[in-house]
This record gives C-alpha cells, sequence and structure tokens, in this order.
C-alpha cells in the first residue's frame, strides 16, 4: 500500500461522508474567514487614524481573541461529534485489515485535504470580504472611505498558523479516539441502548420557581436601582430556571403525560410523547445552552442596535449644550472662570447662541411626612434635593416665573412629594405650584438623581438660597458640600473652532486650578459614536458566528437522530403504521426540538425587556418605542435564519429516513 | 375453509440496469386452513422471503393471487394497506424489531393503538396475553433491558394483541439460543392450540418439525410438502431432514 492509495482512499471518504463534512468544511471556512477579517481589521492602520478608531480597534482586538477562543471549542465539538458517526466506517475498515497506523494515515489526508481546503478558501474569502467590513467600520465612524485593497500579511500568517494548529490538535484527538478503540466497539459504534430516563421531580419544581421567581422579578421592577440589583439575580435565576425545566421538568411533564392513559394512549400522542421523551433526554442540555445564548444573542444584539440607532439621540441627551461646565468652587472663582470662558470664546471666533448658569445645592435628604431634613435614618430612603433660586430656572426653561420669600416651586423627578408645604431647616415653605422636569442630562445633579429619587426646590431669589445653605451647613457640619454651579453654553461656529476652544480652556483650567469639569460636545462625542458602533459590529460579528454554530450543532443532531430514527420508522411501518403517519408524528418531533429553543428564547426576551429598558434609561436611552422595535426586528430575522435551516436539515433529514424505507 | 389461499404466484425482480431478470417465485400455489400451523422451509435466496413479503402485502407479485380470507390482496388501495396489515396480519420477526422509545407494554399495546382502540379494551386484552407468555412481569421494562428470548415472547404477544387472522414469523428463532427457540416454540404451538392460524418461515429443521404442515421452496417453486399426520415431533424431524438431504443433493432431478 503506498501512500497514493491512502490519499485516494482520504479523498473517496470525504466524498462519501459529503453529508457531514460539507457543512463542517463550511463551518471550517466562515470560522477563518471571520477570523482574519476581524484580525485584519485590527491591524489596519487606516481605521487606527479614524475618529475613535482606537476604541474600535480595542473591541476588534476582544473580539479576535473571542473568535479564536471559539474557532478551538465549536471545530473540535463538531469534529468529535463526526468521528462518533464514522466509528463504524473505521471499524470496518479496521476489520478488513487496515491497522490503526494505516488509519493515521488515511485520517492525516482527510484532515490535510479539509485544512487546505479551508484555510485557503477561508483566506480568500477573508481577503475578498475584508473591504466590505471596512467600510462598513468607516461608515459606523462616519469617517471617509479612503481607498486601495488591503491585506495584512501579518494577519493571514497568523490566520494560518492557529487554524493549522487546531487542526492538528483535531487530527491527533481523532486519530487517539480511533487508537483506544476496538474493532468490534467500532463497528457496534453507535448502537447502545438508552435508557429511560429518571423523573427528577425536585429539580423541576426547582426548575419551575426559578424561571418564576426571574420573570417576576423583571416585570416587578419598578425602578433604576432595583433593576441593577436585581438584574443578575434575575439572570442567574432564568439561566438555572431554563436549564432545569429543560433537563428535569420537559421529562416530568412527558411522564405525567404517559401517565394519563387515555391521552398517552391515542394515536398521534403515543410515538411523540414517547419519541420525546428519548429525544430529550439526549438533546436537553444542548437545547437549554442553545437557548440560553440565543437569549443572550438576542439582548446583545437589540441594545447595541438600538444604541446604533438611536445613537444621535443619545448624544444629544449626553451633551445638551455644546459646551458645558459643572464647578465645584466659590462664587467668585466661577464669576473668573466664566469671565475666561467668555474672552476665549472671542479670541475663537465663536459666538453665543444660548447660555445657561445655574447654581444649585444637592442635599442628600430624607423625607418624613412634610419634614425634610439631613439623613440620620441609615434604613430611610435618601432622595436628593436640590435648591436653586427662580431666576435661574427662568434661564433655564425661558419662563417669566416670579416666588415670594415663603413660597417654593416644585419639580419631582422619579419620587413623588405629596404635600401642600415643606418644612426645610426650621422654615415652613408653601408650594406654588409644581412644574415637570426641565433639567437637561448631566446638568443639576441629574445623574445621581436618575438613580435615587429627586426633588428640586425653586425658591424666591439668592438671598433665600444662601440663608439655607447657611442652616445646612449648621446641620450638616463637615459632611457639608457647597453651593455649585451647572454652566451650559450653545455655540455658533464650526466643530474643529470648537473642538481648539475646548483644548485651550482646558489647559487654562490647569493654569488656574479652577475646580471644574468641562465637557465638549464636538470634542467628545466622538468617542461615544465609536464606542456604541464598535460593540454594534462586534455584537453582530459575533452573532453571526454564533448563530452559524448553533445551525450546525442542530443541523448534526438532526441527521444523527435521522440514523436512528430509520429504523425506528422502519419496524413502525413493518407493524402497520402508514407512511404519512410516521412522517407526520416525525415532523412534529422535529419541529418541537428545533423550534423549543427558540421559542423560550423570545419569551425570555419578552420578559427581560421591561427590566433592560431600565436599565437603558440609566445610560440615557429612553426610547422604549426604538428598543421594542429592534427587539422584534431582531428576533424576526433570527427567526427567519432559523426556519430556512429547518427546511434544510429537515430535507436532509426525510432522505436518510426514506432511503432506510427502501432497502 | 381455507383462510388463505395463493394461486399461481409467480415473482420476477429485474435488475436495476434491466437486462438480468430474475425469477423470484414461479407458479407457487397453496393454501392454508383456519387454525393451521405451516412452515415454509428453503435454503437462502430460495424465495422464502419474497413469498412472506408478498403475504404480508409487503411485496407486489408479478403473477398470481392471494386471497386472504375471502379479499384479494391486490384490492387493496395503498391507503388502507397499512391498516388491512395492523388488523388482519401479526408480523414475528427474526431481530425482534421492538422498538426502544417504548416500554415492553407500549410495545405490545402500539398496533391496537395505531388501530384507535379504548385503553379498557387495550388493557383487557393485554392481561391475558402477557400471563400466558409470560412476560407479565416485564411489562414495564425497556427492550434492552430484557433477553433474546423474552424479547422475541414479546414480539409474539403484539403479533397476537390484534387478533391477526394470519401470524407471519419470519425466522422467529434465528437470533435465539436454543434454551429461548424452546420456549418460543412452546408458545407458537400454545397459540395454535388456541386456533390461531400461523405461517412460519424458517431454515431450522427443529423449528418446523412443531409444525402441522411443512412446505418445502427451491427456486421459487414449491417443491414438496410434509404432513404431520400422526408423526411425534421427533419423527417429522426425520422426515424434515431426510426432505432436506433430498433437496441438497437429488434436487436437480426434478428440473
Amino acid at each position: 500500500m503506498n501512500n497514493g492509495f491512502y490519499a485516494r482512499l482520504a479523498f473517496d471518504n470525504l466524498k462519501k461522508n459529503r453529508k457531514i463534512y460539507l457543512p463542517y468544511i463550511l463551518t471550517c471556512i466562515i470560522t477563518i474567514t471571520m477570523f482574519y477579517i476581524i484580525h485584519s481589521l485590527y491591524m489596519n492602520e487606516s481605521i487606527l487614524a479614524m475618529h475613535g478608531g482606537a476604541q474600535i480597534q480595542y473591541t476588534l482586538s476582544l473580539g479576535a481573541v473571542i473568535v479564536a477562543i471559539f474557532a478551538i471549542i465549536f471545530l473540535f465539538y463538531t469534529n468529535s461529534f463526526i468521528i462518533k458517526r464514522r466509528k463504524k466506517e473505521f471499524g470496518l475498515f479496521n476489520v478488513l485489515g487496515m491497522e490503526k497506523r494505516h488509519l493515521g494515515a488515511v485520517l492525516i489526508f482527510e484532515t490535510l485535504y479539509i485544512g487546505i481546503i479551508s484555510i485557503v478558501l477561508g483566506l480568500v474569502f477573508g481577503v475578498l470580504l475584508d473591504r466590505l467590513m471596512y467600510l462598513i467600520i468607516a461608515r459606523i465612524l462616519r469617517s471617509d472611505y479612503g481607498t486601495g485593497f488591503y491585506i495584512s500579511w501579518k494577519s493571514m500568517l497568523i490566520t494560518f498558523a492557529l487554524f493549522a494548529v487546531i487542526f492538528a490538535l483535531i487530527y491527533l484527538y481523532s486519530f487517539i479516539k480511533v487508537r483506544i478503540s476496538q474493532p468490534i466497539e467500532l463497528l457496534k459504534g453507535e448502537n447502545i441502548g438508552e435508557k429511560e430516563p429518571k423523573t427528577r421531580r425536585v429539580m423541576a419544581i426547582v426548575g419551575t420557581v426559578c424561571l418564576l421567581a426571574g420573570y417576576i422579578m423583571a416585570i416587578c421592577t419598578k425602578d433604576v436601582v432595583m433593576a441593577i440589583e436585581l438584574f443578575f439575580v434575575a439572570v442567574i435565576l432564568v439561566i438555572l430556571g431554563t436549564y432545569f425545566l429543560f433537563t428535569a421538568g420537559s421529562i416530568a411533564l412527558l411522564k405525567w403525560l404517559k401517565k394519563r392513559k387515555k391521552y398517552y394512549y391515542k394515536t398521534n400522542h403515543f410515538t411523540s410523547v414517547s419519541g420525546m421523551t428519548y429525544r430529550m433526554k439526549q438533546n436537553s442540555v444542548g437545547l437549554a445552552s442553545i437557548c440560553i445564548l440565543a437569549t443572550m444573542l438576542l439582548v446583545t444584539i437589540s441594545t447595541t442596535s438600538s444604541f446604533m440607532i438611536g445613537r444621535d439621540d443619545l448624544i444629544a441627551s449626553r451633551f445638551p449644550y455644546d459646551f458645558s461646565a459643572q464647578a465645584n468652587a466659590t462664587q467668585d472663582a466661577n464669576d473668573a472662570m466664566i469671565n475666561d470662558i467668555h474672552s476665549l470664546l472671542d479670541d475663537n471666533n465663536l459666538t453665543i447662541k444660548q447660555e445657561v448658569a445655574c447654581r444649585y445645592l444637592p442635599i442628600a435628604a430624607t423625607q418624613n411626612g412634610n419634614l425634610i431634613s439631613m439623613q440620620k435614618d441609615p434604613v430611610a430612603m435618601p432622595f436628593l434635593l436640590v435648591v436653586m433660586t427662580v431666576d435661574n430656572y427662568n434661564n433655564i426653561t425661558g419662563e417669566k416665573k416670579t416666588l415670594a420669600d415663603t413660597q417654593m416651586i416644585l419639580s419631582e423627578n422619579k419620587m413623588s412629594y405629596e404635600y401642600d408645604v415643606v418644612k426645610l431647616f426650621g422654615k415652613e415653605y408653601s408650594v406654588k405650584e409644581k412644574v415637570n422636569a426641565f433639567v437637561k442630562d448631566g446638568f443639576l445633579a441629574n445623574g445621581t438623581s436618575r438613580l435615587v429619587g429627586g426633588l428640586y426646590a425653586i425658591v424666591a431669589d439668592d438671598t433665600e438660597l444662601n440663608a439655607i445653605y447657611e442652616q445646612y451647613k449648621l446641620e450638616y457640619g463637615e459632611n457639608a458640600g457647597s453651593i455649585q454651579l451647572s454652566y451650559g453654553l450653545n455655540l455658533k461656529g464650526d466643530e474643529q473652532k470648537q473642538v481648539d476652544f475646548f483644548k485651550a480652556f482646558k489647559d487654562i483650567l490647569q493654569q488656574k486650578e479652577y475646580n471644574a469639569i468641562i465637557i465638549s460636545r464636538a470634542a467628545q462625542a466622538d468617542s461615544y459614536m465609536s464606542i456604541y458602533g464598535g460593540l454594534f459590529f462586534l455584537g453582530v460579528y459575533l452573532s453571526v458566528l454564533f448563530l452559524m454554530a448553533t445551525i450546525l450543532i442542530i443541523y448534526y443532531k438532526q441527521i444523527s437522530e435521522g440514523y436512528e430514527d430509520k429504523k425506528r420508522f422502519d419496524i413502525m411501518q413493518k407493524v402497520g403504521m402508514s407512511y404519512a403517519e410516521v412522517k407526520k408524528s416525525i415532523n412534529s418531533q422535529i419541529l418541537t426540538i428545533f423550534f423549543l429553543p427558540l421559542v423560550t428564547a423570545g419569551i425570555h426576551v419578552a420578559f427581560a425587556f421591561p427590566m433592560i429598558n431600565k436599565l437603558l434609561g440609566m445610560v440615557a436611552l429612553t426610547n422604549t418605542a426604538l428598543f421594542a422595535l429592534c427587539s422584534l426586528c431582531c428576533f424576526a430575522i433570527f427567526s427567519i435564519i432559523y426556519v430556512v435551516v429547518y427546511l434544510l436539515t429537515a430535507k436532509v433529514y426525510y432522505r436518510i429516513v426514506k432511503n432506510a424505507n427502501k432497502n | 375453509m381455507a383462510i388463505l389461499e395463493v394461486n399461481n404466484l409467480g415473482k420476477i425482480y429485474t435488475s436495476r440496469l434491466g437486462g438480468n431478470q430474475v425469477m423470484a417465485l414461479d407458479n407457487v400455489t397453496f393454501s392454508v386452513e383456519q387454525g393451521e400451523y405451516v412452515a415454509i422451509m428453503g435454503e437462502s435466496g430460495s424465495g422464502k422471503t419474497t413469498l412472506l413479503n408478498i403475504l404480508a402485502a409487503l411485496d407486489k407479485p408479478t403473477r398470481g393471487s392471494v386471497n386472504l380470507d375471502g379479499r384479494f390482496l391486490a384490492s387493496i388501495s395503498e391507503k388502507e394497506i397499512a391498516a388491512f396489515r395492523r388488523e388482519n396480519l401479526g408480523f414475528v420477526f427474526q431481530e425482534f424489531n421492538l422498538l426502544d422509545t417504548f416500554s415492553i407494554k407500549d410495545n405490545i399495546l402500539l398496533p391496537l393503538v395505531l388501530s384507535k382502540q379504548q385503553y379498557e379494551e387495550m388493557h383487557q386484552r393485554l392481561t391475558p396475553i402477557s400471563v400466558k407468555l409470560g412476560i407479565a412481569d416485564l411489562l414495564e421494562k425497556y427492550p434492552y433491558e430484557v433477553s433474546g428470548g423474552q424479547k422475541q415472547r414479546v414480539a409474539v404477544a403484539r403479533a397476537i394483541i390484534t387478533r391477526p387472522k394470519l401470524i407471519l414469523a419470519d425466522e422467529p428463532t434465528g437470533a435465539l439460543d436454543s434454551r429461548s427457540t424452546d420456549s418460543l416454540l412452546d408458545v407458537f404451538e400454545a397459540i395454535n392450540k388456541d386456533g390461531q392460524t400461523i405461517i412460519m418461515v424458517t431454515h431450522s429443521t427443529k423449528a418446523a418439525s412443531r409444525a402441522g404442515r411443512v412446505l418445502f421452496i427451491k427456486d421459487g417453486r414449491l417443491f414438496h410438502q410434509l404432513y404431520r399426520g400422526d408423526c411425534t415431533n421427533e419423527e417429522l424431524y426425520c422426515k424434515i431432514s431426510d426432505t432436506l438431504t433430498l433437496l441438497a443433493t437429488g434436487g436437480n432431478k426434478n428440473e
């Protein structure tokens, strides 16, 4: 036997097993393509040169690592499946007189063919599609496209090395598997009797309780703080619940159905219930994992796409003014800073469209009836009381309200205050009116009051504000803060000038040691843009990879079940079931197995929706309709792909079963 | 009264590429009386299995007809055939053909479930049969938990629970050891005594020697038949053995 023989035999083997190998090779190619692309994007210097390119490249480097890890696990998994399927064939070769080392030689050639085809085609597609991905990223960053075809030789080399090692390991694994098994074992391979699964009632009940608890938490969450606290608890409960219910719950349910004789001994139910018991035992863990991963995928994709689509709103709310400053200093220092700003604006040929300056006093307070006092009781839920003058209020809103010394205007933020009077530091104010939320994001301690409740108390004038401040200092002692300044500007002039102004003022800030934080929309929005864009890109990219994995796993599961089913199918027909009846019964089982994870994932996402929506609100994405739309679209796309794959798989499956019938 | 009449049955297989024609059955005619126990013997390739497949309505003859209890198999439409099989015929196969996803009980009940019987009725039928076949203790077990002989008795139970007109057994002892073979043959004899008509295709002289009549097939033709008459099992065994020897050595003279 010469080498040419093994080479030919290996080729024939692949051809003969193309039903199994074609999807595998396709997966290898796609995985390699995706790894090359993400790595070469990471190496691409023109992305680094773009606005926010650094953030994207950081995200891409993470993505490359994830793809690599995924490739190792996933290719190993599929290969082990293939080897299991081919045991009988190896056994036959073995019995026919091929030694294990000859089998090893055949395996080498097989792996070599697969490896070469996959790596070559993977890199070719990688290079071709790389440009497309580059353009997508450039679009996300709203940058110039640049020209030319980019090929990263380094990425090619790394891709080649990585996958050569993976294929070598896969070869070793297969060879060891074949080596340690006996010919008879190999021949019998897959035909070991399946035991009837045991009912684990406790696990099923625990699973139900976990899942319901998780769902209830998700629905009943009222505010952001609760959402943050409970989110991970809910996620863990739902994951546990899913696993328990898929494994123990499904079997408990099926066995319960079996016990109901009147139900069970009906033509339709009889075969499906016992068929499903058997399938669930083999597949439950895999299905639960697919369900969890699909849920995560859907959540990731719908949140990142909401960010992506809603990013203009997001940026508008994150940067309510072209330029803003938060100062925590004396009034004199603040006045000096504002003067500096004005003169620097003139230097940069920028003019003011709108200017807002607001002095306010933030107080961590507790409420007891109509008495508002400092937080002494550690149990009482604190809220943020922000005291400001009516002039500043008018300045922000453009209204013309007036107040007497003993009057207040209140604005509630995520809390409610039901009284007509406010007792604060010994003085009683009557509530003149209540107004809607008027404060823009990042302004007047708004960020803090998004977490805890907030109450804006608007008083008559600076005298009143200062009086309250003095009382506050007396009561809080050394813990007392100071009156703060929120300052915002909308400017006329192009973005580059605004960036220059921002940079110049940053220097002044350091020189003169003003105690202030400054934000510029023109200078800083890009990084947000690229963070959202990068996450979105990575989310979609990894989803594609994951989707492919899910599909392939299900495909293989169905194929292997097809081979097992063909025996059952035959027997049932011999016993007197018609072809149509058998087909109907099997069809309903495959459908259930296929769509169980998808439907469950959909339910999970639906229940998670209110909670995630609240969490998104915290990062200023308050557009519920947009998020709902994104979730629905993602689910729809996911389902469509799923259905297409189901149809393809079912076709192959029936071909397997039908062939058996003819023999 | 003849329950089964086979008239001038012929079956010709044409190989896939055309050309070669193989005569699997040639002009086979016989009839089986109600309550008879008939063994069909012959070497591999003699046409036994083809005959059985045609009797089971799994295959169609090229010539001739099969009439089961007044009905010609050829007249049954494709749609009805599955129902016809499960209501009129019971099958016992060499490799048991039990479903591993069903318990023993459910395997036995399968044909009844398929013909949409009430559970009470099923249960009433199951109990006496399982007692008679000695598998009453195994009902809740699964096929992989019981021995080959037990599996085959389960298969017999499944075959007779529909009260079929005819039981077709294809090498039922082929996968069994000698003790299980004996006990299975006892089972067949017992159900035959209760009036069940049985046709059994077999290689085994021992199995055939328990039947009431033995048909010999060679090269697709009915070659000979033996009636038990007053013979004991042992005597019949010797006669069958002699016939087989004749079949193997001098059979050609008959051509």
